[in-house]
């Protein structure tokens, strides 16, 4: 028999059944891999993708220190200003907290027009002191 | 009313008027039964192809099972650029051609197995008068076929056998098609060769 003989003698096999069963167990339990498009590309990757591909990475890296540098300086102002602010405010409040309850005290005998006994004098001077203690230690400037 | 079988054979009806790119687009966004309806379609071509390449079953059922699901996996990447049918032929020569190359296979004409696993399949399918024929046939198909390198073996198998033009050959196989001309050429060059050996061998060599 020749070759073309042959050829035409042979018939198509059939698959085992055991195939079909395989695959259709295999795919069942195999995930199939995703198009890259379905994956939303977040801004992060697009400004990559802008990097990478223009290869601007050197003036993006300079452009970036400076505005490093640039907020650095600008926050330490910032902070600096800030805390001479609080400062100042804590000041205002340390007199009027002083006017308010030292002063009290003292201005209490004086408006009366009395004159102070040397013993009173020693009280006020022990009020005052007392009140002063309180105030530091409720943390003075910073409570 | 309908009966369960008349439902299957109306859902394989629907699933045949389906052209492959509406199957391919449902499987690839995870239709398992539309990979099924493609299946079925190439099922027979596939285990045709690795079968006739190695003629064992059990290595052509595996190389079958790890092209379908390569296909399975790769499907929501497949753009269409080409006929479905062309890429899964080009990923059946691939698999086959590199199983053969990594497990350094080679057909052996003499191998009792691969006789028997002929010979079972035959009888299993075909009624036993023509089998026996068939199976002559086949034989001698695998002994000449063995004599040939994988590259021109899976050449003449598509041409000769799955019956696809030179064109679609040099798609599948990435090859220019002049280079497949030649190649089919020489494997039958080569396949007459050794059936005038075989035939001369028969009468005493």
């Amino acid at each position: 028999m020749d070759v073309d003989g042959i050829i035409n003698t042979i018939k198509r096999l059939q698959p085992p059944d055991s195939l079909q069963k395989n695959v259709v167990k295999a795919v069942a339990t195999t995930p199939q891999e995703y198009k890259p498009e379905e994956v939303q590309p977040t801004i992060i990757d697009y400004i990559w993708q802008v990097i990478i591909a223009r290869k601007i990475f050197l003036p993006l890296t300079a452009a970036a220190l400076i505005a490093m540098v640039y907020v650095n300086l600008n926050v330490t102002t910032v902070i600096r200003q800030g805390n001479e602010q609080l400062e100042a405010v804590m000041t205002t409040n340390t007199e009027k907290f002083i006017r308010e309850t030292i002063d009290t005290v003292f201005n209490y005998n004086l408006d009366n027009n009395v004159q102070l006994s040397h013993e009173e004098e020693e009280v006020n001077d022990f009020v005052s002191s007392n009140l002063m203690e309180i105030y530091w230690i409720n943390g003075g400037k910073n409570a | 009313m309908t009966t369960g079988m008349n439902r299957k054979d109306t859902l394989a009806d629907m699933v045949e008027k389906i052209s492959d790119a509406q199957l391919v687009k449902m499987a690839a966004s995870g239709d398992q039964k539309a990979f099924a309806g493609l299946f079925d379609r190439y099922e027979s071509f596939v285990w045709n192809v690795t079968y006739r390449m190695t003629y064992n079953s059990d290595i052509a059922e595996d190389i079958s099972q790890d092209v379908f699901v390569s296909v399975w996996i790769a499907l929501p990447k497949f753009e269409g650029r080409s006929a479905f049918r062309t890429w899964l032929y080009r990923i059946v020569v691939n698999k086959t051609l590199n199983w053969i190359k990594s497990n350094r296979f080679e057909l052996q004409y003499s191998d009792e197995k691969m006789l028997k696993n002929i010979e079972n399949h035959l009888l299993a399918n075909e009624n036993p008068e023509e089998a026996i024929n068939i199976m002559d046939a086949e034989k001698t198909l695998a002994k000449i076929l063995s004599h040939l390198v994988p590259e021109r073996r899976i050449a003449i198998i598509l041409r000769e056998i799955e019956g696809l033009s030179y064109e679609d050959i040099s798609e599948v196989t990435l090859t220019p098609i002049g280079t497949v001309r030649s190649r089919i050429s020489r494997a039958k060059d080569d396949l007459k060769k050794v059936a005038i050996d075989m035939e001369e061998c028969r009468h005493g060599c």
